[in-house]
């Protein structure tokens, strides 16, 4: 019993006992999960005060971690302090590049000379010089820091050398008290490191003077230091057996789908060779797409499992679809659902290729084909037009319902969403491709001709009658997808991969990277003709987004601020601690406001509690924006809001608010948010761009800068976003537009002789007209090969990983002939330098776009000190400030200035007073600048993933130094080239090159080695005994030369072996007639002497003569058998040429014969069961028999030949099925006669010694069947008889 | 034989498959803690003060509560007629800007999935405005306990039709 489980086990059944398990497991689970879940509800009260201890212990363990860290690196700065600050070796200079060494990158430090001057620090400076002396903690105790915009964990410490005491402060950033909407924001939370680790919810008050809390909903916890100090309140939302069991029981389902998906997998394996066994390949496609589909099925419904395992691929923003019924409701849907739907295809394309291009004429089925072919034809090109139409609108769905804006990628690799979601299009189009080219396979297969001209002619009229009903299609169309010029380019590219596939190389399996090719450059162009579309709708958007920023929008968001700010316990708290930063607090409320996550121009005031402001954030407001305290009363519940009416901007809409903080009923302060909105900012460019939210969909398809805006009231042009100031004339055609019932339409307007699309909006407001009109130049909406490389650069990734893959897969029966060696080497040739290229290239524009960076900052800081050298020879009273100021305003220029290490003066000063820039000179340029003389010096600094430069430059102002900076930060500089527009366009351009290359390497080296592998095909037959052969390559020089002359050694090979058979034949005759004559001697002396005694007897008249004659008459009987025997054994003799008599494998034998047949236009198949088929006979005879048959075929214009081999009782049965144009009727009987031919350079002896041979070994051969779709030989050798 | 035994399989597996539609499969749907409750909506409108002049808008009131049911069910269905070819969202982590009418519905789908709600309903609901809005609070329940968003919805009319113009969440 055991032994037969274990024998089961170890077959094919284990994969099928474990489907059981799985599923067994499956309901287990699902039957385990409600006692879980009862159980844990019953001991609760137990085990939450035990959960409770588990979380106070983790979370202290991760601060610990923290702390060691935090620590080590303490030391370690203490070690090398000890060494750099020794009196033999000190020197401050060497400090500053000590502590900002790139290990310390994550922590902040400062070192403090004895007599408290900050004499080194990092970029990022945690604690202002006096908030360090005097120590708030103990020289080496650990404390929480709350500066004004991030918490730090710090610990400050001394060093005593030589009685001179020395200050270090280390701090690590533990949380942002900020949140930015940006692509460049990095949070840091150690609340909610917490919150997701643990599952509850966790508030931590970073101060050892926070009191618990006394809740019954949550538990509180005092942090202490390494020196057992209390340094902050931590509280936490005791877990709720809710949420407990809400999670078990998630988490129960997905283990449930993993163990049915794992089930569902191993199915394959259960049932492979069941499959396998399964003849009809339609039967093997239909069970395989129902196995998907069930399995598609099941992974729709396992959601959870991947948003548990990959949640960034199931965001439905990044792409979904109604379509298909959910389906494609997120990029790993879309996966895989596409990746089902390729595997069908690539079935389909199988099975319906093997059927249609090998002509396999003595198909039955393909005859019964042959009447439906011309039946299904319309159909299939209706087919055929819709699926092209499928594919143009699954590819407008990618680009329209997505999130993602592929060819404004920021990198040249995109991010995994962008990066999925191309491969994803990418295996659409070889989805569809592969049934096009069935569809256009089987067009192609209608005719049937061996003649090249012939063929290419009817491939050209089925393209022209294509590409005519094409026309007609997109014609027809009310809204055709796509223009004429792409559907006929699409058909171009169908037809050029399909006649390869049909004609010119059926069987090459690196067609499926040549359709991966195909497909991705039909793909990437309509994407990039879609993205056109999105673009023009883009102007649609631009025009809603201009009607949906109205008053009550923005009275919303300020009403929603005012409250969620005035609520805050951190604000409220902040009015009543000392030193507060105002400034840096109107920061915090606006950066986590819808204000800052839609990048309006607003403002956030704070007042003190006698309405007088003591802090502001404003970015594009002007003051007169800020509320007057005249305004603000303490007694309102609920924000008041305002709607600012300026006079000289009437079409300019501010909203502005308030609302008192109180604490205790009483009022602490008041708070105020002000937003403005005019066409004037919808181009940010008020906004830095580190703090522009990366989410406005007016900056997302289209660069704004390219659009012109107007706005019109009562046929007045009210407001303008444009650099063009439009005449009456020229913006008539908008007022006279032509609307739709949805009050838009779409026309051209003709501003300075340039055509611009544009988009016109109608609507009412306040019984007023109010139109909208966007409008872009035309030509900045043309296709172009920028767009079309930053996508096929990422396709082509993939298509050469496949093609990677597709040389892998194949390896074993890639042999490194001529053909192969040619082509690796052009591959290597041609690659080799444009890789070189590139990267060199690439190298020479980053250096000139660093160059540019560098050029345009010094200028600027050339013009602003030109400037405040000029101001003060002007006017002598001028002091600094107000120079500075003048400068900055009227250069337009963004700079500062530093006196020594402190900054003295900046442009964007409320940037410095919100400490988002620290006011202390950059540590790197003061070493360079002070230390080391440098005259400027330009860094490379960091705000979160936010880079820019700033250079640094020292100048004398009145006899005293001063160094002013300038960076991009601020000042935008434009470059010629952006890296990511060299990468596209070098990679890009390489990439195409190279799947060129690749091509034509191919083609080339095809065309090169074609002579040479027949040459080598024919020298091998000839080896094999196969001298009927002559090479019909078309090609010129030596190569013609070289077979023309192997065909004339062949025809002269041929001869002299006829000549040579001749020759034997006659000496054979000789040495036979010898033979003959003597062997005939031997019997007929005896024979003579008994006749002579016969005569003598009977003159003798002996008594006994009848027993002479009965004696005598035995003896010539005798005799004569001899004889008979003696003709016999001439006439075997004389029967076959002589053999080689060994064992031999009849199927070994007969696939050699055929592999010499691998490069000529023929498919040969070889159809067995029988490994082994032993008989004793010549070799060389059977092969030969063979080679002549396949010759006799392709010359009889087979383009297929089956060679199947079977067993019966007695026999070998061995049938050969062409598919040629048949033996005509009247020749059938003679085509075993020797000297029969009809071929003109026949000997007529093929099929004579075939019949010699296969008769010499017992067996037999005979015609089966002959007509003009194919002839069929069959041949039966006889068993051994010890089988 | 065999391939009876594989389609039975297949059977089998496909007849799980469409059971188990959010991947719970034979768990007891009992409820220990009895904590899904009869949500009633209330509308609370606040005082229309110019609503001669925007007559016409009243009739959004309706519309207004037929998303707050929805919102309330978390049913994206009942709000698909409301999309328009555009729509704004505006949701929390990251989602923001213009989808088209195929894209909104999973994205809002799976939002409300994510953060299942306990109640919702408009707290004020202005007619009175060019484009009439409403504003509310929505509760749901997170890993880490129940949470609430605010919800701005604004319509607009098209084609004689009510149509959502912007879904924003705070």
């Amino acid at each position: 019993m055991k032994d037969k489980i274990i024998e089961n086990l170890k077959g094919e059944k284990k994969y099928l006992y474990s489907v059981f398990l799985f599923v067994l497991l499956f309901f287990l689970s699902g039957f385990i999960t409600p006692i879980i879940l009862k159980n844990i509800t019953s001991n609760w009260n137990k085990s939450v005060s035990k959960k409770i201890t588990e979380i106070e212990n983790s979370v202290r363990n991760i601060y610990k971690q923290k702390e060691q860290n935090l620590f080590y690196v303490g030391k370690q700065i203490k070690n090398d302090l000890i060494e750099t600050l020794s009196p033999r070796n000190r020197t401050y200079a060497k400090l500053i590049k000590l502590i900002n060494n790139p290990y310390y990158d994550n922590y902040s430090i400062e070192i403090l000379a004895p007599n408290g001057k900050l004499i080194a620090w990092t970029k990022n400076i945690a604690i202002p010089v006096y908030n360090i002396l005097p120590l708030s903690y103990p020289a080496g105790h650990l404390y929480f820091y709350d500066s004004d915009l991030i918490t730090y964990l710090s610990v400050t410490d001394t060093i005593i050398i030589e009685n001179e005491q020395f200050y270090f402060s280390v701090s690590l950033p533990i949380e942002k008290k900020y949140k930015l909407n940006t692509p460049y924001y990095i949070p840091l939370s150690f609340t909610e490191e917490l919150t997701s680790k643990f599952d509850v919810n966790f508030k931590i008050f970073y101060s050892p003077f926070a009191e618990n809390e006394n809740n019954k909903r949550t538990y509180s916890f005092e942090l202490l230091n390494n020196n057992d100090e209390k340094i902050a309140l931590i509280t936490f939302d005791i877990p709720l057996l809710e949420n407990q069991l809400s999670n078990i029981s998630s988490y129960s389902s997905l283990i449930q789908s993993l163990l049915l998906i794992i089930a569902f997998l191993l199915l394959l394996p259960s049932f492979r060779i069941e499959y396998k066994r399964i003849k009809h390949k339609s039967i093997k496609i239909v069970l395989l797409i129902i196995y998907l589909f069930l399995f598609r099925l099941l992974l729709f419904n396992a959601k959870d499992l991947f948003d548990f395992l990959i949640p960034v691929l199931t965001n439905p923003s990044y792409y979904s679809s109604k379509f298909a019924y959910g389906f494609v409701k997120s990029p790993i849907d879309f996966f895989i659902s596409v990746l089902f739907v390729l595997i069908i295809s690539i079935k389909i394309f199988q099975f319906c290729k093997s059927f249609l291009v090998q002509n396999n004429k003595s198909n039955p089925l393909a005859n019964k084909w042959k009447y439906l072919h011309f039946v299904s034809l319309p159909f299939l090109l209706i087919l055929f037009l819709f699926l092209i139409r499928g594919l143009n609108a699954s590819v407008k769905s990618v680009i329209f319902d997505s999130t993602l804006r592929y060819f404004k990628e920021p990198n040249l690799i995109p991010d995994l969403p962008s990066l999925l979601m191309n491969l994803n299009v990418l295996l659409l189009g070889i989805s569809i491709i592969l049934i096009l080219i069935v569809i256009l396979l089987f067009f192609l297969s209608i005719y049937i001709t061996s003649s090249d001209r012939k063929f290419y002619f009817f491939s050209l009229v089925l393209f022209v009658i294509f590409q005519i009903c094409a026309y007609y299609f997109i014609e027809l169309q009310p809204q055709p997808l796509i223009t004429q010029f792409l559907s006929f380019v699409i058909i171009i590219l169908l037809f050029l991969i399909s006649i390869r596939i049909y004609y010119i190389n059926p069987l090459s399996i690196y067609n499926y990277f040549y359709i991966a090719v195909t497909a991705s450059i039909i793909v990437v162009s309509l994407m990039n003709y879609f993205n056109l579309d999105l673009e023009k709708e883009s102007l649609k958007t631009t025009a809603l987004e201009v009607n949906r920023s109205n008053d009550n929008l923005f009275e919303y968001f300020v009403n929603e601020l005012l409250i969620d700010a005035s609520n805050d316990g951190a604000v409220k708290s902040s009015f009543m601690i000392q030193n507060t930063n105002y400034n840096a607090l109107a920061f915090k409320i606006w950066s986590g406001s819808s204000l800052q996550k839609e990048s309006l121009p607003s403002s956030v005031v704070i007042f003190d509690r006698n309405k007088i402001p003591v802090g502001n954030f404003n970015l594009g407001l002007g003051s007169d924006a800020v509320l007057d305290k005249y305004y603000l009363n303490e007694d309102v519940l609920t924000p008041e809001i305002f709607e600012i009416i300026d006079n000289d901007l009437p079409h300019t809409s501010i909203i502005t608010g308030y609302m008192p903080v109180k604490l205790n009923n009483i009022t602490v302060g008041f708070i105020s948010a002000s937003v403005k909105f005019n066409l004037e900012n919808l181009g940010l460019q008020t906004i830095p761009d580190f703090l522009a939210s990366n989410l406005n969909i007016v900056n997302s398809v289209i660069n704004i800068n390219q659009l012109k805006i107007f706005t019109f009231e009562n046929s007045k042009v009210t407001q303008i976003f444009s650099d063009i100031y439009p005449s009456l004339d020229q913006v008539k055609p908008i007022l006279n537009a032509n609307f739709s019932k949805y009050n838009e339409a779409w026309i051209y307007l003709t501003l300075n002789n340039e055509q611009y699309l544009t988009y016109v909006l109608k609507s009412q407001i306040n019984d007023e007209d109010k139109i909208i009109s966007v409008s872009v130049l035309e030509k900045d909406l043309s296709w172009d090969l920028y767009n079309f490389f930053k996508l096929f650069i990422v396709q082509s990734i993939f298509m050469l990983v496949f093609l990677i893959f597709l040389f892998i897969s194949n390896i074993k029966k890639t042999t490194f002939t001529f053909r192969t060696q040619l082509l690796i080497a052009f591959l290597i040739i041609s690659i080799m330098p444009v890789v070189l290229l590139a990267v060199y290239n690439r190298s020479i524009i980053e250096k000139k776009s660093i160059t540019a960076i560098s050029q345009g900052l010094n200028e600027r800081s050339k013009y602003v000190e030109d400037h405040i050298r000029s101001q003060i020879a002007k006017h002598e009273e001028r002091t600094f400030p107000i120079i500075f100021n003048n400068t900055a305003k009227e250069l337009g220029i963004s700079f500062s200035v530093y006196k020594g290490t402190d900054q003295l003066f900046s442009s964007k000063q409320q940037f410095y007073d919100t400490n988002i820039f620290s006011t202390k000179i950059d540590p790197i340029a003061h070493y360079y600048i002070n230390y080391l003389n440098y005259k400027r010096f330009i860094d490379e600094d960091h705000l979160d993933r936010f880079t820019y430069q700033t250079i640094y430059k020292k100048i004398n102002l009145k006899k005293e130094s001063y160094i002013i900076s300038v960076n991009n930060a601020f000042n935008k500089i434009i470059i010629p080239y952006s890296v990511i527009e060299v990468d596209v366009f070098l990679f890009g351009m390489y990439s195409f090159a190279v799947i060129l290359i690749i091509i034509f390497s191919t083609i080339i080296s095809n065309r090169i080695s074609s002579p040479v592998r027949k040459l080598t095909g024919a020298a091998k037959s000839i080896g094999q005994g196969d001298f009927d052969i002559s090479l019909d390559v078309k090609v010129r020089g030596e190569m013609k030369e070289l077979v023309e002359g192997f065909n004339a050694m062949a025809r002269e090979i041929q001869k002299n072996q006829i000549e040579m058979a001749e020759l034997e034949r006659e000496n054979a005759w000789k040495e036979m007639a010898k033979q003959v004559a003597h062997e005939v001697k031997n019997p007929l002396t005896p024979m003579k002497l008994a006749v002579q005694q016969l005569l003598i007897a009977y003159e003798d008249k002996k008594k006994n003569f009848s027993d002479i004659l009965k004696k005598l008459s035995e003896t010539i009987l005798s005799q004569i058998d001899n004889l008979n025997l003696i003709a016999t054994e001439f006439s075997n003799f004389g029967r076959m040429p002589l053999s080689k008599i060994e064992r031999i494998n009849i199927v070994e034998e007969i696939r050699k014969s055929c592999n010499l047949f691998l490069h000529e236009k023929i498919k040969i198949d070889i159809k067995t069961e029988i490994d082994a088929a032993e008989i004793n006979a010549d070799s060389n005879q059977l092969r030969r028999m063979l080679i002549n048959f396949i010759r006799n075929s392709i010359q009889a214009e087979s383009t297929k030949i089956m060679v199947s081999i079977s067993k019966s009782r007695q026999d070998y049965i061995i049938l050969i099925e062409d598919n040629g144009k048949g033996i005509p009727q009247k020749d059938r009987d003679k085509v075993y006669n020797s000297n029969f031919t009809t071929k003109e350079k026949g000997m007529g002896l093929g099929l004579y010694l075939a019949k010699r041979y296969i008769e010499s070994l017992e067996g037999n051969i005979s015609l089966l069947k002959s007509s003009k779709n194919g002839t069929t030989f069959k041949i039966l050798i006889p068993l051994d008889k010890k089988e | 034989m065999k391939v009876m035994r594989l389609f039975n399989l297949l059977i089998l597996f496909f007849f799980l498959t469409i059971l188990g539609t959010d991947s719970s499969f034979c768990q007891l749907k009992s409820n220990y803690l009895n904590s899904e409750k009869e949500k009633k909506i209330t509308v609370r409108i606040k005082k229309l003060q110019r609503i001669q002049k925007y007559q016409g808008q009243k009739h959004s009131i309706i519309e207004f509560r037929n998303i707050e049911r929805a919102i309330a069910k978390g049913d994206i269905s009942q709000l698909t007629k409301y999309f328009n070819s555009r729509t704004y969202l505006n949701l929390t982590k990251g989602v923001s800007g213009y989808y088209s009418n195929n894209h909104v519905y999973y994205v809002l789908k799976k939002y409300f999935r994510k953060h299942k709600v306990t109640s919702f309903k408009f707290d004020k609901i202005y007619t009175d405005a060019n484009t009439p809005y409403g504003v509310g609070s929505y509760y749901f329940n997170t890993r880490s306990g129940r949470r609430s968003l605010r919800i701005y919805v604004s319509l607009k009319r098209v084609k004689n039709e009510w149509k959502i113009l912007q879904i924003t969440l705070n």
